[in-house]
């Protein structure tokens, strides 16, 4: 089966050291994992050069060669997607001084991949470009409530948007890594065990993935010592 | 939403005044007025605000008689930058905040104790908060040229997600998961 993955989640998943929990995730699902061109460069080609992320970037790097993601070249309909993508989305909310652009073009190419594809899942950290697709008015009163700005939607550009992904659910790298305790696929990198479950979804949310304290120990407290 | 003209004029008298903590009051209204207008240069003004309020703050810095000297040329580029706006010269302005952000670069680089210089920190704090206003990651690191990763390993060091509880918890999302991959 065909997936997406954006940028953020590869580099939560190198950064915690979770690679091998991942390729097992992976395997076990027969999982056909596609990033974008554009992903691949943010990801590995730009960071590689850069100490500080250069391990990180040669994790995923790694992970390319040994086929666990896939990169997909940017094609014209690729381009052509995340630009229709990106004028719907980028127009979608609006203040007085104008529309909201509130996704760049790393995420529209990853939602492109997906469009394309006709994948049901797309693994991404980030919070806005999930919350325009699952719940773009709870999206609303948060641009509304930290701009301190009245925001109008335009209806027409948002249901042209969430058009484009009828059956398309969003998960984050805690998603994953629950997923893959929950399949047992712990033991090629940690002991299946609640300590490491626990340890693997703070590292997750340490790292940048968007989720709450509340949420991870409300997850933890069903999972027995 | 405020005319570059004023915020110039705004930053350069809170910087000579040496009122750091409204400097940095005025870094986040700049990156909240570019966030609406996705405006890069008043993200760039809210980026240099950040850093110089930071600079101000370190006693290594500020009893430094190098930082005197460049502290004359930031201003004189102010001026500069305020010039440009007024004539419409956006290649002057430009140019000049260039040199605001050499000069901050130069003497971190000359008395910083850090690896990590005070400007590229500024972009990251300043896109952080380009984030909490409802922009994704990628547009954050756009609009303030803060570097993704390091943004979003910031990020991951705040509060911020805590405060917005998600629509769906991880329990609600590994369930949708088990569907999709049990039905494949």
């Amino acid at each position: 089966m065909k997936a997406v993955i954006d940028t953020g989640t590869m580099i939560t998943l190198a950064g915690t050291c979770l690679m091998n929990v991942f390729r097992e995730f992976v395997k076990t699902n027969h999982l056909e994992l596609l990033i974008s061109g554009t992903v691949a460069e943010e990801s590995v080609w730009k960071p590689i050069t850069n100490k500080r992320f250069a391990l990180n970037a040669a994790r995923i790097k790694y992970a390319m060669t040994q086929q666990i993601i896939k990169t997909i070249p940017v094609s014209s309909e690729i381009t052509r997607t995340q630009q229709r993508i990106l004028q719907l989305a980028n127009n979608i909310f609006s203040t007085r001084n104008g529309p909201l652009n509130i996704i760049q073009s790393g995420e529209a190419e990853a939602l492109a991949l997906a469009k394309i594809n006709n994948v049901k899942m797309l693994f991404i950290d980030e919070r806005t470009t999930r919350s325009l697709i699952e719940d773009p008015t709870r999206l609303k009163q948060v641009l509304e409530r930290r701009q301190e700005e009245e925001v109008a939607i335009n209806q027409q550009n948002l249901n042209s948007f969430r058009a484009m992904f009828p059956q398309l659910k969003m998960f984050r790298s805690v998603d994953l890594i629950a997923m893959a305790y929950e399949q047992n696929l712990f033991d090629h990198e940690l002991a299946h065990g609640r300590l490491e479950l626990e340890a693997a979804l703070y590292a997750g949310k340490f790292a940048g993935c968007a989720v709450s304290e509340k949420e991870i120990e409300d997850y933890l407290s069903h999972k027995s010592e | 939403m405020k005319t570059l003209e004023f915020d110039l004029s705004e930053m350069l008298r809170l910087f000579e005044e040496k009122r750091v903590f409204d400097l940095r009051g005025m870094g986040s209204r700049l990156i909240r007025e570019a966030a609406l207008g996705n405006d890069y240069a008043k993200a760039e003004l809210g980026v240099i605000a950040y850093a110089l309020h930071k600079i101000e703050t370190k006693p290594h810095f500020m009893n430094s008689p190098q930082w005197v000297k460049i502290k004359q040329l930031i201003a004189t580029n102010f001026n500069i930058a305020k010039v440009a706006v007024d004539a419409g010269d956006e290649k002057k302005f430009m140019d000049a905040l260039k040199m605001i952000i050499k000069n901050i670069v130069n003497i971190d680089n000359e008395l910083g104790n850090y690896a990590q210089n005070v400007y590229e920190k500024a972009k990251v704090k300043q896109a952080s908060l380009a984030y909490s206003y409802g922009l994704s990651i990628a547009q954050a690191s756009a609009l303030t040229g803060a570097d993704q990763k390091e943004l979003q390993s910031y990020i991951g060091f705040t509060t911020m997600h805590d405060e917005e509880p998600e629509s769906k918890n991880i329990t609600q999302r590994v369930k949708e998961l088990k569907e999709i991959l049990e039905g494949s």
